[in-house]
């Protein structure tokens, strides 16, 4: 995988322009909501995949990238949309450039050409699972099994496997439907031969004997053994008439069609009409049970709205639904697997002993028809033909549908057709041409077992060939059989000790954050059929879904580490970059540095970009030296795209608003710095805030209490000093609380909460210069706040986080005032 | 590690259970040596077969040829 080091934007999503420096590192993007951010995850997304999934993913009809990635005045102007990408891919050394325009998605430009770098975009193109939204990071944590099932199977590159399982089955199904024909086939082979030497089972001794006793009338010797190769003709051709065939053999045709009369007029087998039943129960009941799905497709359409459930509304017409009471109706249309196989099994049983009476049924009513053309002249057979036809139907449909169980509908039909018994006006061709048959002149003894022994012939052949037939189908049968059992073993302990891997490394990342009250969590990842379920423990009450009690908070958490688990195992040391959207929303903020932690510690070598809303967030990553870059938004318009707040540009920024005498605007401009600066210095002196429901602060609720913190942690410090007799230390800090009670007072924010008319609201009514004497001031006291280490230069802040403050120190350690006393 | 054959790649998942799987074949007397190489070469193809392959590859020269 890649590492990027510099992101160019034009005229995409909500962004006019915007360049950004990652030089191959971690890199935080913070601001507001609306400001941007996600914005960046997109370009980076279309750049490297040449798709946005905000634009074409689930739920997203009527969008498009082609109409939409563009900025919203640029959107008839695709070519200006262009994303740019520079950096480095460590497994091959080299450096890249990636450009991408809106106007033609799926054509990357890759600079120098390189066929390597090529097929690492193309597989990201096929596989984004490196940016990831909190909605799609959770989605691992709270979807239902079965669409766990498929979003774990595709961020591991394991459909592969699944769809050469499939393959594998239908395979093995084919090859047990030609066995089973070819065994109806045999069977009908030997009912002729039998038929033929009139005896009721074929027995080695019995086919002899009959073999014998019409030799025996040609004067020809005995066999004495029934081979492959043994031929009941031999010495026939000493008579001459070894390949004569006879073009109709009045004996055997009579045997024939006197076993297929006694048939006809016998009553359905009990056997067949049990089995025609419960056939038909079964495909009724697969087809009420389908009724509503559509057979087959419908029952995964179902299967698959009903893994979508996961809010109070359908997925597809988004009609209100009580998520569960969906579900709930949902179930009960279908079977479940487990029903539904052993159901098809059954049925299948009861199909192919119907097939086999049917076959031969059509191989008899062919032999009429065959038997009636021979007839001199022939006996009409149209009315045969149509029996026959009809018959052929009722097979067909049954095959059919054991080779797809979605053709429910014309097999119940046939299940349900009467053949066995044939109408009136074919049953009476069937018997004119008996009576043709049985009128023919007798021929002699001799003819007669010369037929007798042609015919038998043919139908020993007939019947080697379809033993063979099914034997060869045996043996293939058997083998895919086994093929699908080892790899469904294979595949099966490989993806359960994945799902191990991936369980254990999860449990570990999640401890690892959560160490404080969760040190003895496990997590559980066990594949099933078509699911994969994932189960958590909570505090030792046991193993159940995430989503059972844990709140949204340790969700969040745990999505991001099942990711990381993943990640680890599909992509290993390729994992070298993820952006991560705002994924952390719910985490509070006791667990964020331990976040940071692991990410550090666990994947020293990826390069993570993460946005966050929360400025304190991205302060935590940067104290934790999580990011060594960060841009923040501070706000947006839809001309100028997100305003970047940039410590060493904001100033400057300022000075020319001033300079064009623009007070308003520099005004807003300090503002909203401050107003992004109070909330980070807030969090770092632990300042006393004065708590609102609504979570909104402005500067003035913010501001004051931070300075007033400040003044009071200078005393503290000077305090400390004083009881542990560091004098040095002591007049240093002297020094800097006159210092910060004079630069405050510069600013007048003590007087904010008193006096309004010196209100931040004031400053778009001063003068240039008054102003500027606002900004000086504020400029040089945010200066007061920091490390003064020029490298450093990070806000100061108190250590621990939580519990009695015990240092106020900067992240590179210049600066460390001893609090306790 | 991924292989590739005609530019396509296979998942290193799906390569390490096709590897087992070919394995365990050999060692299965019932399954002919010289079928499993050619539902090997199919598989290494990158491509999921379609089942007709797999009986091309698995049966097409084993039928027996005598009654």
């Amino acid at each position: 995988m890649i590492r990027v080091k510099t992101l160019e934007i034009k005229d995409f999503r909500g962004i006019r322009k915007l360049n950004l420096n990652l030089a191959c590192n971690n890199f935080g993007i913070c601001g507001p909501n609306g400001t941007g951010k996600s914005g960046v995850v997109d370009a980076i997304e279309f750049c490297l995949t040449g798709d946005v999934t905000r634009l074409s993913g689930q739920g997203t009809a009527g969008l498009s990238v082609k109409n939409h990635a563009p900025h919203v005045d640029q959107r008839t102007h695709p070519e200006k949309a262009n994303v740019t990408i520079t950096g480095d891919i460590p497994s091959l050394n080299k450096s890249f450039t990636i450009h991408r325009s809106v106007k033609n998605p799926k054509n990357v430009m890759i600079t120098p050409p390189d066929a390597a770098v090529e097929g690492i975009i193309s597989e990201l193109e096929t596989h984004p699972e490196f940016a990831l939204s909190r909605r799609e990071i959770v989605k691992y944590i709270i979807t239902p099994p079965g669409q766990r099932s498929i979003d774990v199977q595709i961020l591991l590159r394991l459909d592969h496997i699944e769809r050469t399982r499939k393959t594998f089955t239908t395979f093995n199904n084919k090859c047990r439907d030609e066995l089973d024909e070819a065994e109806r086939n045999r069977i009908k082979a030997e009912v002729d031969l039998k038929t033929a030497l009139k005896i009721d089972k074929l027995e080695h001794a019995l086919v002899l004997e009959k073999i014998n006793e019409n030799r025996k009338i040609l004067g020809l010797p005995a066999l004495y053994e029934l081979t492959k190769s043994t031929s009941f003709k031999s010495g026939i051709a000493a008579l001459q008439d070894a390949d004569k065939k006879p073009s109709l053999s009045k004996v055997v045709a009579q045997a024939d069609l006197s076993a297929l009369q006694k048939t006809l007029q016998s009553e359905e087998p009990a056997m067949l009409i049990d089995n025609r039943q419960a056939a038909n129960t079964a495909l009724e009941k697969l087809r009420d049970d389908e009724q509503a799905l559509t057979i087959a497709r419908r029952h995964g359409f179902i299967k698959t709205g009903l893994d979508l459930v996961t809010e109070d509304a359908c997925p597809l017409c988004d009609t209100p639904w009580k998520a569960d009471d969906l579900r709930d109706y949902l179930r009960k249309k279908i079977l479940n697997a487990e029903e539904t196989e052993k159901l098809l099994g059954k049925l299948r049983t009861n199909i192919n002993t119907v097939l086999e009476a049917l076959t031969n049924r059509i191989q008899a009513i062919v032999r009429v028809i065959q038997y009636s053309e021979s007839l001199k002249p022939p006996v009409q057979h149209i009315e045969v033909d149509t029996y026959l036809n009809d018959l052929r139907e009722v097979g067909t449909a049954l095959k059919d549908f054991l080779e797809d169980h979605c053709r429910v509908g014309p097999a119940i039909t046939a299940i349900t057709k009467s053949w066995w018994s044939p109408a009136t006006h074919q049953q009476a061709q069937i018997n004119e041409c008996i009576a043709a048959i049985n009128t023919l002149p007798d021929t002699s003894i001799a003819e007669q077992a010369r037929d007798i022994l042609s015919v038998a012939q043919d139908r020993y052949t007939r019947l080697l060939l379809a033993t063979r037939e099914k034997r060869n189908r045996g043996s293939q049968s058997t083998i895919a059989q086994k093929i699908l059992d080892h790899y469904n073993i294979i595949a099966t302990r490989v993806l359960e000790g994945i799902f191990d891997q991936v369980a254990k490394d999860f449990s570990t990342y999640y401890r690892s954050i959560n160490r404080d009250d969760e040190e003895k969590f496990v997590g559980t990842l066990t594949s099933e059929p078509a699911k994969l379920s994932f189960n958590v423990d909570f505090y030792g009450r046991g193993l159940f879904p995430p989503g059972a009690y844990h709140s949204e908070g340790h969700q969040d958490a745990m999505g991001l580490c099942l990711y990381l688990a993943l990640m680890k195992h599909t992509l290993g040391d390729k994992f070298t970059f993820a952006v991560l959207d705002d994924v952390l929303m719910s985490v509070d903020t006791g667990h964020r540095r331990e976040v940071c932690r692991l990410l550090k510690k666990e994947f020293p070598n990826t390069q993570f970009i993460l946005t966050t809303h929360d400025r304190v967030w991205l302060q935590y990553m940067k104290t934790e030296n999580l990011i060594y870059g960060s841009q923040s938004f501070g706000g947006w318009t839809v001309d100028s795209g997100p305003r970047v707040w940039d410590d060493h540009d904001i100033w400057s920024e300022i000075q020319n608003e001033l300079a064009k005498d623009n007070v308003p605007q520099a005004a807003w401009l300090l503002r909203r710095y401050l107003e992004y600066t109070a909330v980070i210095l807030a969090d770092n002196l632990r300042a006393r805030i004065e708590f609102r429901g609504d979570g909104q602060y402005d500067l003035g609720d913010l501001m004051p209490n931070v300075l007033r913190q400040w003044r009071v942690l200078l005393e503290d410090g000077e305090k400390s000093a004083i009881k542990w007799k560091l004098e040095e230390e002591k007049t240093t800090l002297a020094g800097m609380r006159a210092t910060a009670k004079e630069l405050i007072a510069k600013t007048n924010t003590e007087q904010w909460a008193i006096n309004p008319s010196v209100h931040f609201n004031e400053w778009a009514n001063l003068r240039a210069h008054e102003f500027q004497e606002v900004v000086d001031a504020f400029r040089t006291l945010l200066g007061h706040l920091r490390c003064e280490n020029p490298v450093c230069l990070s806000y100061l802040y108190i250590s621990p986080r939580k519990g009695l403050p015990e240092e106020l120190r900067c992240n590179c350690g210049k600066t460390a005032i001893n609090l306790k006393t | 590690m991924s292989k590739e054959g005609d530019n396509i790649v296979i998942p290193p998942t799906a390569l390490q259970v096709m590897e087992e799987f070919v394995a365990v074949m050999h060692a299965d007397p019932d399954i002919p040596d010289d079928a499993i190489n050619r539902l090997e070469t199919l598989l290494l193809k990158g491509v999921v077969p379609k089942p007709d392959d797999i009986n091309k590859a698995l049966f097409e020269s084993s039928t027996e040829s005598e009654i």
